[in-house]
């Protein structure tokens, strides 16, 4: 695949050093994108799937009948909102299902006081707010529970803002950890290299012709390296994606990751190869420059 | 500036250490042949380097070309560099390419075609008696021929000026005999030769200027003459080389 080097690679080790380490840092790099591209469409999805919803809880009373009795009369308070969209009870075995995940076959249980769940959708363009919700039903009955989903979903988004920081650090880690062991590599490799680079160099060869044959072996371990951790990485990734699946989708959103995250998984490959051989490069020329 | 080589007052220090040349002045006109000789560790090597471009003076001037290379940039010495030929004492060829490979590696680095590469290289390979052994490398040749490996890549970019350090110290008498023939028909063309050597026999009678070095100091004896005389003769083969 190469084309002809005067120098010969075969007898260097940083040869047989190199790509492990790559593929080690793409696979890193590979989890940590991947990671960034679901935390970036989980914050996405679920603010606009609760963004705007609200739910109020009725807890039990002493008999079945208030129990009805409140739900009615809250749900007319609620459609009597300006600014409420929709206002639908979820139904019994509703709850259940929303309570199985913590509570298991428990959930279903008659003897369970399961309060009644309405779930409230609202415009907040027309000046309506959970403030509002709670002034309207408090007075008529006390002991409701009004939820804004918004509150969590703030403490949910800056939890997902520091683990994708964290993911970011990571990745930019790795590429400092690339670029470091590689120009270490190299100078050992011109070390190792030092009687051909001086014949090469007193013959007349310009300092570019022996840079590009380091840098063009470098790109190719880039790849080389860069196509192991993605190999081992993108299994890995299914992998999770599986898992979490078979946990049930209450408890998780879906975790998936979409074209444009496969795309820029891939693109790591020529990436981190364009970075060694770049760093290669300006490593070489930098160190021939002391030459006479 | 006639000279293709002109010295002034140079002087070579390695460190902090004294000075393994002292005030090192000569000029080597074009087309011209000498010798350079002197005891092991004279610094006959250190001003070979020097007007190879391997090494920079600690003081001095020297002009290569009818250029100063205490004020060249860097980037400039590369065509000067191009120009010259060097046969290393210890060939200092590639082990790892082929006779062809070691030969054509200077034109090579300046991105000649390589199907001229390979007809400049070939013609000269069997020139100088190698045509069978294009394909080996030099652990496998001989020292004879490892040596003439090293003589046709220092000569194969025609160059102006060329250096041999002890170019005949690994051969015997009738290899160095025609290493001597090669050298002269390149002179003949007008390339400068400058020849390191311990070789008395080589030396004397030889018509050529001879350099000695002795205690950092350069002296020179016998006549500035342009041609050479033959030297063939000397080293006991006065046949037509044919190689």
């Amino acid at each position: 695949m190469l084309q002809r080097s005067d120098i010969s690679f075969d007898t260097d080790d940083t040869g047989r050093f190199l790509p492990w380490l790559i593929a080690f840092m793409v696979f890193l790099a590979a989890l940590s994108i991947s990671g960034l591209f679901v935390l970036s469409d989980i914050t996405r999805n679920l603010g606009s799937e609760f963004s705007n919803k609200i739910t109020v809880q009725i807890p039990v009373s002493r008999s079945l009948k208030t129990d009805g009795l409140r739900k009615t009369e809250t749900l007319r308070l609620l459609r009597a909102l300006t600014g409420v969209k929709q206002a639908d009870p979820l139904s019994t075995e509703g709850v259940q299902e929303l309570l199985k995940p913590w509570l298991g076959d428990a959930a279903t249980l008659e003897q369970l006081p399961i309060p009644s769940v309405i779930n409230v959708e609202i415009d907040r363009t027309k000046n309506i707010s959970v403030k509002t919700l709670r002034a309207v039903l408090l007075p008529k009955i006390p002991d409701i529970l009004v939820d804004d989903h918004r509150e969590w979903l703030n403490y949910l988004a800056n939890t997902i803002r520091s683990i994708e920081i964290i993911a970011f650090s990571i990745v930019l880690l790795v590429t400092l950890t690339t670029v470091g062991t590689v120009i270490f590599t190299t100078r050992t490799s011109m070390g190792l290299q030092r009687e051909t680079i001086n014949v090469l160099h007193v013959i007349g060869a310009h300092d570019h012709y022996i840079a590009n044959q380091f840098a063009i072996r470098a790109a190719w371990l880039g790849v080389k390296g860069g196509m192991l951790g993605i190999i081992v990485s993108v299994p890995l990734l299914f992998g999770f994606r599986f898992v979490i699946a078979s946990l049930g989708t209450h408890l998780m959103p879906e975790i998936s990751l979409h074209a444009a995250g496969w795309v820029s998984v891939v693109l790591i490959v020529p990436t981190i190869a364009i970075i060694a051989m770049l760093t290669v490069y300006t490593t070489v020329l930098k160190s021939l420059a002391s030459l006479p | 500036m006639n000279d293709i080589i002109r010295f002034e007052n140079v002087g070579l220090r390695y460190g902090i250490g004294p000075e393994v040349l002292q005030d090192i002045s000569f000029d080597l006109k074009p087309g011209s042949f000498h010798f350079l000789t002197g005891p092991s560790g004279a610094g006959k090597s250190s001003l070979l380097k020097i007007m190879y471009l391997a090494l920079r003076p600690s003081r001095g001037l020297v002009y290569i070309f009818g250029h100063d290379i205490s004020t060249l940039p860097r980037k400039n010495t590369l065509s000067l560099r191009r120009r010259i030929g060097v046969v290393f004492q210890e060939f200092r060829l590639l082990s790892h390419l082929s006779a062809f490979d070691n030969v054509a590696l200077p034109l090579r680095v300046t991105g000649i075609r390589e199907a001229n590469v390979r007809k400049h290289v070939e013609e000269l390979l069997v020139w100088v008696g190698l045509k069978d052994h294009m394909d080996a490398r030099p652990p496998t040749l001989s020292g004879g021929q490892q040596q003439r490996v090293a003589i046709a890549r220092a000569v194969i970019a025609r160059p102006k000026l060329l250096f041999a350090d002890e170019p005949t110290g690994n051969v015997d008498d009738q290899i160095a005999a025609r290493i001597m023939h090669l050298f002269e028909e390149l002179n003949k063309t007008g390339t400068t030769v400058v020849i390191a050597t311990h070789n008395k026999a080589m030396t004397n009678g030889s018509g050529c200027p001879v350099m000695k070095l002795e205690g950092g100091l350069l002296k020179i004896t016998g006549p500035m003459k342009k041609k050479l005389v033959s030297v063939r003769h000397k080293l006991g083969d006065d046949k037509k080389a044919t190689i």
